[in-house]
């Protein structure tokens, strides 16, 4: 026996309940998705440090909880530098992504959310190191991405490779990959409870993956302590003080968070219109698509540097009120093209970083423009940088609560919660269709991943009171009753099926016409062969029972109809419920749930 | 369907005496439990009595098809009596019966089971089986008078 044959088995056997050994797995999933972002943050660091500091002598403001520690060495930008580096980043992360995992192009939490619907969780081994090492690459050399893709990658790619090594089931693999998400995210933005909700509320528009809650929440909070441990537990963000105490500025939240809601869809369709309609079009092999992406950030760089890269220095500058409208206005919609430059063209990372820029540049303007007109009513036009973070990419991403929490921890800002809710939540009603994740499905009933258990579910919480048609005149055939009477009751009704009634009423059995349909018309028979010859086994139903146990009836009694008894008096026949009033009932439940 | 192969010749009796419907449904059950083929006779005569009661199985000509569905058979069972002299069955045309076929079978082969009573109740029909059947010496002839009719 091999050592990890040996591991596995006891392995199963310390944890034999799956909710136990999951909180075990999850620890493990969050190790290794705390290591990796550990990792990852590091080389970033390393690489960024070498083609923006060294080559091009560009030092980017940093967010105060981030500080690299390089100081600017003095002298001009090397502006010819800094327009052909992201060229070079790109021209290298494309040839290692379209070279070895062609199919992982774009960012990379939409790999992970289709890993988890349509392939039952499982992700090529390959996929994590890959995409880390170009999505580095990439942002390291400039590129306008996000780490929350890659990151993403390395959890959800280790979580994957874990089920496979203790043989779980295919749920437990899906559940993994979500807890693998959280803790790479989570650990990364410093931000453990945004980390997991976000894991579970990004794979749909309208629902959350509740079932993996809690194994999201226990591999955020180890990788978070891990990364944390390494790099300080502070926030990524410093804010001034901003409390929220006006009634009124919930107006101009809610109108933020519409402005949010539109701009989204406007960034979405020139994210995925450059992709389909710019890049896919030109005649290069797409090796080399992401350095054309690159040449036009750095193009676009020389002029706006503060689009470069993740902008968070800059976001800490718009919060400390340190930026003037113009400038925010401005570097808002260059950061919608040199994101989608960067990304839509091929390159690696995700969307998050660059959403938050978007979304706290607009909030910063919007917040100083109101200011300019009402003085007395904002309290501080910074707390609008900070709500819009949150509000844009709920809406973009249809994240409506992971997004402001995990602002909210990144930033310390809790105060605004309240703020943020109303514009999250604006901003998500407006725009409830168009997202950023190209592979979110609406809802859980739109998942391939949990169609089994989501019928149970819905056939669980209805039941037979909802679908069977009430009636007194249900016929009752007496068990004495000859098959003549019989063929003359069955010409006058519609049913197929007859409940027997013995001399107490009592349901003694159930006739199925198909079971007498071979001797209905013989007339030897007629006279002598009585109800109870042809009756078989009785079934029935009860206004509370749940669908899901009247299902299991249908199929093992293998009736269409089943007569449906009072509670109290189970001899008392008050309607009939039939398989299709099933099936009807649960579709109607579907469509009203979709409809949400 | 094949009647025939319901029929035994260990469940053919001939010439059994009985004195009314009752006794001779009950030294029948006891013959098919001797024979092995039934595993609760107490059980199976009263499901068969209690049918009974519903509406009587004689289908006239001196013929009585007496059946119960039961757990005490895995298969349809039928048994074959010829009683020594007829007896009053409060069959439908009022005729004595001598010619019983006794069938058991399980709860659930309700098609099957009434293929098979349909089939029999068909064939005893015929004036010629059925006088055949009075004048039979053996099981075996029995057997072969049915098969012969079936085919």
């Amino acid at each position: 026996m091999s050592n990890l044959q040996k591991i596995t088995q006891l392995f199963n056997r310390i944890a034999i309940r799956p909710t136990g050994r999951l909180f075990v797995t999850s620890m493990m999933v969050g190790v290794v998705s705390g290591l990796g972002a550990i990792l990852f943050f590091t080389l970033l660091n390393w690489l960024t440090h070498f083609s923006l500091h060294q080559l091009c002598n560009f030092f980017p403001p940093e967010p105060s909880g981030e500080l690299s520690g390089y100081e600017p060495l003095g002298g001009p930008i090397r502006w010819w530098a800094l327009a052909l580096v992201p060229m070079v980043g790109g021209l290298i992360s494309g040839i290692i992504v379209f070279t070895w995992a062609p199919e992982t192009e774009g960012h990379g939490t939409d790999a992970v959310i289709e890993a988890f619907h349509y392939k039952k969780g499982f992700i090529r081994k390959r996929v994590p190191f890959i995409k880390t090492i170009s999505s580095i690459i990439t942002i390291g050399t400039g590129g306008s991405a996000g780490r929350e893709g890659p990151i993403a990658q390395i959890g959800a790619g280790f979580g994957s490779y874990l089920a496979g090594l203790l043989h779980l089931s295919d749920e437990e693999r899906r559940i993994l990959v979500i807890a693998g998400t959280a803790g790479g995210i989570g650990a990364i933005f410093r931000s453990p409870l945004g980390g997991a909700l976000f894991a579970v509320e990004v794979l749909y528009k309208r629902d959350f993956e509740a079932k993996a809650l809690i194994p999201a929440l226990v591999s955020s909070i180890v990788a978070y302590s891990i990364f944390a441990s390494k790099f300080g537990w502070g926030l990524l963000f410093k804010i001034p003080n901003l409390i929220f105490h006006n009634p009124i500025e919930l107006l101009f939240y809610a109108l933020l968070g519409l402005i949010c809601a539109l701009v989204g869809v406007f960034y979405i369709k020139v994210f995925y219109g450059l992709r389909d309609n710019f890049f896919h079009r030109i005649p290069v092999k797409p090796h080399f698509r992401p350095a054309i992406g690159g040449l036009l950030i750095g193009i676009v760089g020389i002029f706006a540097p503060q689009i470069l890269a993740s902008g968070y220095g800059y976001l800490q500058d718009a919060m400390n009120g340190n930026l003037t409208i113009q400038f925010m206005l401005i570097a808002a919609l260059l950061k919608i093209f040199a994101t989608s430059f960067t990304i839509s063209s091929g390159g690696s990372g995700g969307v998050f970083a660059p959403s938050l820029f978007i979304g706290g540049m607009l909030g910063g303007a919007f917040g100083q423009i109101v200011e300019n007109i009402l003085p007395n009513v904002i309290n501080n036009p910074s707390a609008f940088v900070l709500v819009g973070m949150g509000a844009f990419f709920a809406g973009a991403a249809k994240v409506p609560i992971s997004s402001m929490i995990m602002v909210s921890e990144m930033t310390g800002g809790y105060h605004l919660l309240v703020p943020m809710m109303l514009s999250s939540s604006t901003a998500f009603i407006a725009n409830s269709r168009i997202t950023i994740y190209e592979q979110q499905v609406p809802t859980m009933a739109d998942s391939p991943a949990n169609l089994g258990d989501f019928t149970i579910d819905v056939l669980d919480k209805l039941n037979v009171e909802q679908a069977y048609k009430p009636t007194d005149s249900v016929p009752r055939v007496k068990e004495n009753m000859t098959l003549m009477e019989f063929q003359q009751l069955v010409a006058e009704r519609e049913e197929n099926y007859f409940p027997v009634v013995n001399d107490k009423d009592e349901i003694v059995g159930i006739i199925s016409l198909k079971n007498v349909r071979s001797v209905l018309f013989e007339d030897e028979m007629s006279k002598f062969l009585i109800a109870r010859d042809f009756m078989t086994n009785p079934e029935t139903v009860t206004p509370a029972e749940s669908l899901r146990s009247a299902l299991k009836k249908f199929v093992e009694s293998d009736y269409g109809q089943i007569p449906v008894v009072d509670m109290r008096d189970e001899n008392r026949i008050i309607g009939i419920l039939s398989h299709e009033d099933v099936i009807h009932t649960y579709n109607r439940e579907i469509k009203l749930r979709k409809s949400f | 369907m094949r009647l025939i192969n319901y029929l035994r010749d260990s469940l053919i009796f001939l010439d059994i005496e009985a004195k009314d419907k009752e006794d001779a449904i009950a030294k029948i059950v006891n013959l098919m439990y001797e024979s092995k083929s039934i595993s609760d006779p107490k059980k199976f005569l009263n499901e068969v009595n209690q049918r009974e009661s519903l509406g009587s199985t004689g289908i006239g000509k001196g013929i009585a098809l007496p059946h119960a569905r039961t757990q005490n058979v895995k298969e349809i069972v039928i048994a074959v009596t010829r009683l020594k002299e007829g007896i009053e069955f409060n069959a439908e045309d009022g005729q004595p019966v001598q010619l019983i076929f006794l069938l058991g079978t399980p709860l659930k082969a309700v098609g099957e089971y009434l293929k098979v009573l349909a089939r029999l109740s068909k064939l005893l029909r015929d004036d010629k089986v059925h006088k055949s059947l009075l004048k039979a010496s053996s099981p075996v002839e029995v057997r072969k008078i049915l098969e012969d009719a079936e085919n």
